[in-house]
């Protein structure tokens, strides 16, 4: 298959083949971002990491269509190739999910601590408005030893929400 | 499992209505920061199990599920999920703990001052009003309706306890038992649908039709002769008081004694009241009469039908009834003068006894302050001079039966109590990880030690909320509670008994149907005639 692939022009490449070849079954290559296929290598290298032609290494005389620009028929590349660079991987990290994924969840935390922080300022308020109620018994004692208490809680929770921030 | 009692307070001391609006709007204000705070907990509950869920969204990025920010391979990323997911917890948690504190502290602050009790009161009377409306209307529907009702909570008591259980029953039709006592009522009075919508007293005047036949009956069938003698305790029973709490408990053993409920070997038999003579600092007399509630023996002046006669409009047949006599006649008996200061306190029929004194004889006797536990006494002509603390307890049924609410006045405060059940005190355990956990400190349930009073004694299954205990701890509950009705009326009734106790003498009655018998002929009885 991957004989034939390499002899066959690129414009003559059947798209099924040319997207079997690219997409595989990952999610790490959005569509996106493909580029056209490149042109095969004529002969295409001795072995799978071989350079040719100081091109860029490719796969069975592919070349990952992420990789170094465009190749030509002779194998040469108009960008500068990687002498003894690694092969490409199949899946790209700089377009992998993860990234995305941790962005989300930094911001998330990120925005909670600030929410919190609001919501914590509202309740001050409101213990700030029931300092002076006039009342006498059991359930007063308790009502004042709150306001105290409470209060020293809230600004805990605005601490434990910024500590919270800090791991991520 | 255990009850606890939740009470709320109408009537009574109030601040200006400018104080009020302004404790209003500090409740609101605490409540809704405290539901702000709850609403905070969640999201960082929610955010905890979105990280979970998302470190394993992406599996082919094994650098992500790890969860390890220094060992992921190089141009991929993660978070330090564990640490994330277990802080976004901890915030979760203590958010709320603080989001229930301050909404319990709105909670006491409400109850306490009885922020909201006028409108409590104005949905309670539409109620009321629109059920006797309904009954009036439509007897037969209306009974259908409450029997059926009645019945459920029967079946549904059966279920779950494997026996039919009455206090289920009258649970289950609380709300509409004093609009539908008040609609029987106005039938048997006759009065007129919508007539009585200004009115409140239909079951009284049903009661003094019903009574001017049954009162007769009952003279037949008892006898209406009274005989009261004085007795003495072997044991202490009714002890010192300086407070309502103390007369309660009071009552409480007088009361449940001569049922046998409680055994205090003091030899009272069943209808015994007693008179307490406290002298003041200035030597003058006060008094305190403790007053128990239905006994039904056969020849007791506090039996079943004196209840109707006492919850009579007119005041000659409230007069009448025998209970009502025999109290008046202890207290002569023990030398209370017209100007010496009388508190009472009673329970059930005794609470009767002691409005229906309070209203009709207020020439003969100064009575100050009464303390009325599970009595329907709405309708009760009091005068104004005489301070009313009611207790009642919501699905109580008896206290209904007056057909309407209490009045909310500066003398007469109503504790309302409604009973809950609460889990278990538990006591601390050990965890897997060696953590201890703190046990429940008490029985009660709620986001303050003070949302509610245990009930001593709690019963394994629901019982008929009528029995003092109940009516104890909303007073209880009421009074950590604290606030200026309930404060104010304590004070007013410790007022009245403050002093040294003197004597406590303790006054049994009989009903005798013999007319023969010359007084003295039983010793140490004495008749008590019309």
């Amino acid at each position: 298959m991957s004989g034939a692939i390499a002899v066959f022009p690129a414009p003559f490449m059947p798209t099924v083949l040319s997207d079997m070849w690219i997409t595989g079954t990952s999610d790490h290559m959005p569509r996106a971002r493909w580029t056209a296929p490149d042109d095969p290598q004529f002969n295409g290298g001795m072995d799978t990491i071989c350079i040719i032609d100081g091109g860029p290494p490719t796969l069975h005389g592919r070349r990952s269509p992420t990789a170094f620009g465009p190749a030509t028929l002779s194998g040469g590349s108009t960008t500068p190739s990687p002498f003894g660079a690694l092969p490409t991987p199949m899946f790209e990290a700089s377009g992998c999910r993860c990234h995305e994924t941790a962005r989300a969840g930094r911001q998330r935390i990120i925005d909670l601590a600030a929410t919190t922080a609001t919501v914590t300022d509202t309740a001050r308020t409101a213990l700030a408005a029931s300092r002076g109620i006039d009342w006498e018994g059991n359930a007063a004692l308790l009502f004042r030893d709150r306001l105290t208490s409470i209060r020293a809680a809230l600004d805990a929770h605005d601490g434990d929400a910024a500590a919270t921030v800090r791991i991520v | 499992m255990n009850w606890q009692i939740v009470s709320h307070i109408h009537g009574g001391h109030q601040s200006s209505p400018a104080t009020q609006e302004e404790y209003r709007a500090a409740a609101t204000a605490l409540d809704d920061a405290g539901a702000g705070l709850c609403a905070q907990a969640s999201a960082w509950s929610q955010a905890a199990l979105r990280l979970g869920s998302e470190r394993v969204g992406a599996p082919l990025c094994p650098a992500l599920a790890s969860g390890s920010p220094a060992a992921a391979a190089q141009g991929h990323e993660t978070l330090p999920y564990d640490r994330l997911i277990a802080a976004c917890r901890s915030r979760a948690g203590e958010l709320e703990r603080t989001g229930n504190e301050m909404r319990g502290m709105a909670d006491l602050l409400i109850r306490a001052h009885g922020l909201y009790s006028e409108a409590e009161a104005g949905v309670r009377r539409a109620v009321t009003e629109l059920t006797q409306a309904g009954t009036q209307l439509l007897p037969g529907w209306a009974t259908w309706i409450m029997g059926s009702a009645a019945v459920g909570g029967l079946a549904g008591s059966w279920l779950v306890e494997g026996r039919p259980n009455p206090a289920a029953s009258s649970w289950v039709t609380s709300t509409f038992q004093e609009g539908y006592m008040s609609g029987v009522g106005a039938l048997v009075a006759g009065i007129v649908p919508g007539k009585g919508v200004p009115h409140t007293d239909e079951v009284n005047k049903a009661a003094g039709k019903i009574a001017n036949v049954t009162g007769p009956l009952k003279d037949i069938v008892q006898g209406d002769h009274l005989q009261v003698r004085q007795v003495t305790a072997r044991t202490e029973v009714v002890r010192a008081s300086a407070s309502v709490e103390d007369s309660l408990e009071n009552l409480r053993r007088l009361a449940e004694e001569r049922l046998g409920r409680i055994d205090l070997d003091s030899g009272l038999g069943y209808a015994t009241v007693a008179v307490q003579r406290y002298e003041r600092a200035d030597g003058t007399n006060a008094w305190l009469v403790t007053i128990p509630g239905t006994d039904g023996r056969g020849d007791s002046p506090f039996g079943w039908e004196q209840n109707v006669e006492l919850m009579s409009d007119d005041p000659e047949r409230r007069r009448r009834a025998d209970s009502a006599r025999m109290v008046v006649e202890a207290m002569e008996r023990a030398g209370i003068g017209p100007d010496e200061p009388v508190a009472m306190v009673g329970h059930s029929q005794g609470g009767i006894v002691a409005a229906a004194i309070a209203a009709d004889e207020s020439e003969r006797f100064d009575i100050r302050h009464i303390v009325t536990a599970g009595s329907p006494v709405a309708n009760h002509p009091v005068p104004s001079k005489t301070w009313v603390t009611s207790i009642e307890i919501e699905d109580e049924l008896v206290a209904s039966l007056d057909g309407a609410e209490n009045p909310a006045t500066e003398q007469w405060m109503t504790v309302r109590g409604t009973v809950q059940p609460t889990p278990d005190r538990q006591g601390p355990t050990l965890n897997t990880d060696g953590s201890c956990s703190p046990g429940v400190a008490s029985n009660v349930w709620g986001n303050s030690p003070y949302a509610g009073a245990p009930v001593a004694d709690p019963s394994k299954t629901q019982e008929l909320s009528h029995w003092l205990k109940y009516h104890q701890a909303a007073y209880r509950n009421a009074s950590d509670l604290g606030g200026p009705a309930v404060t104010t009326h304590e004070r007013h009734f410790a007022g009245i008994i403050e002093g040294e106790l003197r004597q406590t003498l303790y006054y049994e009655g009989r009903m005798t149907n013999h007319t023969d018998q010359a007084p003295g002929e039983h010793a140490g009885f004495d008749r008590v005639g019309r």
